[in-house]
Order: structure tokens, then C-alpha cells, then sequence
């Protein structure tokens, strides 16, 4: 499932409205060149979930959580960034794949470099770059395969 | 085997669980179901001692569930384990949580092949074939796998299996669809189990995580992308 954006606002729009798919409980594996908007899509993603402060890129600090106000049940948002992470052991110590089942959902940029630890039901995010502002934004993964549809309406 | 006094540590799943053996008197407890492991952990192994009169001093073995399982409890009974080692100077003793789950099955009296299944979260079980007869044989590696490629290969070979485990209680609809399955409602890795293997050999132990070592060849790889 892709959805095409042309400039940052609309990678910021179209990480808003995919926050509308997400539920308690959802890992998100976010890949992407440098600079692709990665955290442009996180920024709109949290604003989608009823954060109220920026969400800036964490990857001085691993992992951060932000409190969400919103009607589906996702109460903490926790954004990880493994890119700098030098051993496994430490993405592993975040344990977001457990974190998740109380009431949160987390995004992880670069987490598809450490796939496995988060087992099989993830949802993938993937940002290519096409031209200088324009993006295509793949979504897939287990964690995606039962909301198709609302995918579906989010993609077109 | 001559261990007298062991304490084991449970905390491979949502439930906290200890057991405490000197000489001829054991018991087991479940400190908490829901994944309480920090808050219950020590103050109960506190309580337990207390209760057979003994000092954390007077262990001479600390049998601990390294894995596979829930990885927040796993590295509480761990940290907690090894800090008592330390401190104590009693023997460490690593067993698996599907270990524990077939031995525990054995003296049940499940026998033939068994299939001990740990809920390992997003989608995913770990799993371990073992042959109970007079003595526990593992007969596979322990593997990460989905719950429904476990069933299909079942159904597929027709064998009659038991399964059991926590993973077990979180899919029993389609572990229940295996046409020769029987499902066995032992959930947590028992500590009676652990005790039983305190005589083993002590030495370090490390946490079984298991989807750890897939994971490593693509993390090197980063810096070529």
C-alpha cells in the first residue's frame, strides 16, 4: 500500500492520517534514506495521536515517550531511533514489543535494521525519496495485513 | 545430588513465581499473575525464606528460568538471580522456561512427545519438542516460530502431541485445531521443576532470547546500505 507526497507538509499529512490505523499495541518500523522525513512523518504521526508537544528526531536519546490524548485506547507514544545503537542487547533493553501491550503504540526509525527483535507482527513504513520533495510511502508488514482497507483509504 | 538448600526464580511470563527447598521441605509460590515481577520479586523471596527460617546466606544453589520468554520479567529474575549469587556465593544454575515446561508435564504424567510453547509476543511462540518417557529427551532446538506454522506442521504429520505452555493458553483455538493435540493446561514454567535440577552443574548463565541472533547479521550490515 504507497501514497505519494510532494514536500514535508504532506509526508507531515500523511503520517497524521496513518496515525488514524494505529492501535494499542502496534510496533511501526520506520525505514528510510537520511533526510527522507522520517521524523517529518513521526511529527505528523504523534500529532495524529493527540500529542501536544513537538516531536523532534530522538536519536541522541534512543527512545522517547510522549503522553497522547485520543479516543482509540493509545495513551504513550514511545519514538525510538536505533540508527546509533551499537549493539543489539541495547534495542533489546527497550523492550518495545512488551512496552506496547500497556496501552501504547512505537514507532522505531531504522528499526527494520533490527527486525527480528521485534518479531513478526510489525507494521513497516518505508520512505523513498523519488525526487527532491517527492516521497512514496510503502506500508506493509503482518501488524498491517488486517486493516487493509482503512489502508486502502489512507494510500488513495 | 546433594543440593540441600536451592531457591528457584521464575519470570519468563506475565507470572512471578519462586520455590524454596531445604531437605525434605519445598514449596512453591505464585507471587503475582500480572506481570508484577519488580514490585513482588525480592520482598517475596524475603517472605519465603523467613518462613523456612533461612538466611539468603544458606543457599547453596539459585536455579533460575533464563529464557526464552517475557523479556521485562526475564531480566528482573535474572539481575535478581545473579545480585543473589553474587552476594551469596551460592552456585547459579540457567534452565529454560520450555525446559521446565517438559519436566514439569513428565511429572504430571504427560507422556510421548510433547511440544512445551511460550507466548513470545507480536504474533510469535517459542517452542521445543521433547519425548517424555522415563526421562525428559529434548529432540529439537528451542526456535522461534508462528503459532499457526507449529499447528499446520502437526496436523500435517498426524502424530499424536501434547502441547503446553503459555503460549498454548494465548492461541488454544488453533492448537486445539490439531487433529492429534491434546492440550495440557500447565501454563508457567513450574519452580518444583527448577528444584528438581539443582544439582546440575552451576556456572554463568545468560539470558535465552532467541530472536537476538537473527538479528545481529542484519545490524552489521548497516553501514554498507
Amino acid at each position: 500500500m504507497s501514497r505519494v507526497t510532494v514536500g514535508p507538509a504532506a509526508t507531515e499529512l500523511a503520517g497524521e492520517e496513518f496515525a488514524r490505523l494505529l492501535r494499542p499495541g502496534d510496533v511501526v518500523l520506520l525505514s528510510g534514506p537520511l533526510g527522507a522525513g522520517k521524523t517529518t512523518f513521526v511529527r505528523g504521526l504523534a500529532r495524529g495521536l493527540g500529542v501536544s508537544e513537538r516531536a523532534t528526531s530522538p536519536t541522541f536519546t534512543l527512545v522517547r515517550q510522549h503522553r497522547c490524548h485520543n479516543d482509540r485506547g493509545i495513551a504513550t507514544l514511545h519514538h525510538a531511533d536505533v540508527y546509533r545503537v551499537t549493539s543489539l542487547d541495547e534495542v533489546l533493553d527497550l523492550a518495545l514489543g512488551e512496552l506496547v501491550e500497556e496501552a501504547a503504540v512505537a514507532v522505531v526509525e531504522w528499526g527494520e535494521l533490527a527486525a527480528p527483535v521485534f518479531g513478526a507482527d510489525v507494521v513497516t513504513v518505508s520512505i523513498a525519496v523519488t525526487s527532491d520533495e517527492g516521497r512514496t510511502i510503502d506500508v506493509d508488514g503482518a501488524g498491517a495485513r488486517d486493516r487493509a482497507e482503512a489502508m486502502a483509504r489512507w494510500a488513495s | 545430588m546433594g543440593v540441600v538448600r536451592a531457591l528457584a526464580i521464575e519470570t519468563a511470563t506475565t507470572a512471578c513465581s519462586i520455590a524454596l527447598l531445604d531437605g525434605n521441605r519445598r514449596e512453591a509460590r505464585l507471587l503475582a499473575a500480572d506481570r508484577r515481577h519488580v514490585e513482588v520479586l525480592a520482598p517475596g523471596i524475603a517472605a519465603l525464606l523467613e518462613d523456612f527460617a533461612l538466611r539468603a546466606g544458606d543457599l547453596e544453589r539459585i536455579v533460575v528460568d533464563r529464557g526464552p520468554g517475557l523479556f521485562t520479567g526475564l531480566r528482573v529474575g535474572l539481575a535478581t538471580a545473579f545480585a543473589l549469587a553474587d552476594a551469596t556465593g551460592a552456585g547459579l544454575v540457567g534452565v529454560t522456561s520450555l525446559e521446565l515446561l517438559a519436566h514439569g508435564a513428565h511429572e504430571a504424567g504427560v507422556r510421548g512427545r510433547l511440544m512445551a510453547v511460550v507466548d513470545g509476543r507480536r504474533g510469535e511462540v517459542f517452542t521445543q519438542r521433547f519425548e517424555l518417557a522415563d526421562e525428559v529427551t529434548a529432540e529439537s532446538e528451542p526456535a522461534v516460530e508462528r503459532p499457526r506454522d507449529v499447528v499446520i506442521a502437526w496436523a500435517t504429520n498426524g502424530a499424536a502431541v501434547t502441547f503446553c505452555g503459555d503460549g498454548v493458553a494465548r492461541y488454544e483455538r488453533d492448537f486445539a485445531a490439531v487433529p492429534n493435540g491434546t492440550l495440557h493446561p500447565l501454563s508457567v514454567p513450574p519452580t518444583l521443576a527448577a528444584l528438581d535440577l539443582a544439582g546440575r552443574e552451576p556456572g554463568p548463565v545468560a539470558p535465552l532470547y532467541l530472536r537476538e541472533a537473527d538479528a545481529v547479521a542484519n545490524f552489521v550490515t548497516r553501514d554498507a546500505r
